[in-house]
């Protein structure tokens, strides 16, 4: 039987774990949606949408 | 290079998204929600996961500066994302922006510089997020291409947005303490320092009952005796210190032998936001942490 320190050591490890995983997931996340938008934008731009370029540069 | 343009729009409208849920996690901070969540996880990480995203904002945002200025499309050069105004291409949404990075780096270098400040000053400085927060809103649709086909990217700040207006919207509507005026926080109340100071030392109220002196003569006993309070004297006393407790000892020397054991310090005063006349405990340091 843990005494109740222990379990409240091991539940603080639990939550400092938690704060990692979710930052990690949410850092991946983030990238992942770096690519889809890139992907987005590279889809649906337009010469409208780049600065400085003519349409015929463009294509 | 036209790649490094999209990454680089990307990568700001990712950096504008965590910078609303980093400021939404604030926001929602001390609210009956966060009490709410804080029965599954404990306050501190959501405290360390608002820290934890505003890092990861801040790295977005430096790639997204960085994507800008090797982009061959803009010609920006490196003062032109930190100097408002001085951007010759697209000057107005490239100010905004500028405006918006130096306004994220001052809350990003105070945090970390926030043992060297007092409260006050980080706080004042922290809450310029609610001012870089819209200047970044403006900037993403300033920059945006209303003719072009990415329109929909404008749905990103939208939401970016919405995020942060519901959680201050929230926060104004939940149940908090009663807010204390700026110049009022991080003052100490005596009568709580001195409930504060007598856990920590492990004072414990004690009853003291007047007693006649040995060789006092005794007074004839009145007619009708008054009738006397049952605790007539209540004072808290400080616990003898251990043996062992140099530190108690030496600092109860510092106080000098004619001072009074109940008198409060001179001494134990600390820095608070009302200046150094909140008394405090006088506690040993604490270790410092690495």
């Amino acid at each position: 039987m843990p005494s109740r320190r222990s379990a409240k050591a091991a539940q603080h490890e639990q939550n400092k774990r938690t704060i990692v995983e979710l930052t990690a997931w949410i850092t991946v996340g983030a990238a992942v949606l770096v690519v889809a938008l890139h992907a987005g934008i590279s889809e649906t731009s337009t010469a409208a949408d780049v600065p400085r370029v003519t349409t015929a540069e463009y294509r | 290079m036209i790649e490094l343009w999209n990454v680089s729009r990307a990568l700001g409208l990712v950096a504008l998204l965590l910078m609303g849920v980093v400021l939404a996690l604030g926001a929602l901070h001390n609210t009956s929600l966060s009490r709410l969540a804080g029965q599954a996880l404990p306050r501190f990480v959501l405290v360390a996961l608002h820290r934890n995203l505003s890092l990861i904002t801040v790295v977005f945002v430096v790639l997204h500066v960085v994507t800008v200025l090797i982009s061959p499309y803009l010609p920006l050069r490196w003062f032109d994302v930190l100097v408002p105004g001085t951007a010759l291409y697209n000057p107005v949404p490239a100010a905004l922006g500028a405006v918006a990075l130096d306004l994220l780096l001052a809350v990003v270098i105070s945090s970390s510089l926030r043992r060297y400040l007092t409260k006050r000053a980080w706080l004042v400085v922290h809450w310029t997020s609610y001012v870089c927060f819209p200047v970044a809103i403006a900037h993403a649709v300033a920059n945006a291409s209303f003719r072009g086909g990415t329109w929909w990217t404008l749905l990103v700040p939208l939401l970016a947005l919405g995020l942060v207006v519901w959680a201050l919207l929230y926060r104004r509507t939940a149940r908090r303490r009663a807010a204390l005026p700026l110049a009022e926080r991080g003052r100490t109340d005596p009568a709580e320092a001195q409930r504060a100071a007598d856990h920590a030392t492990g004072s414990q109220p004690i009853v003291r009952v007047e007693e006649p002196a040995p060789g006092a003569v005794p007074h004839p006993a009145p007619d009708p005796p008054a009738p006397r309070p049952a605790v007539q004297e209540m004072r808290v006393v400080p616990r003898p210190a251990p043996p062992g407790r140099h530190a108690v000892r030496k600092h109860e020397q510092d106080r000098g032998p004619d001072a009074a054991p109940d008198a409060p310090d001179p001494d134990a005063r600390t820095e608070t936001l009302g200046g150094p006349e909140a008394p405090t405990v006088a506690l040993p340091p604490r270790p410092r942490r690495r």
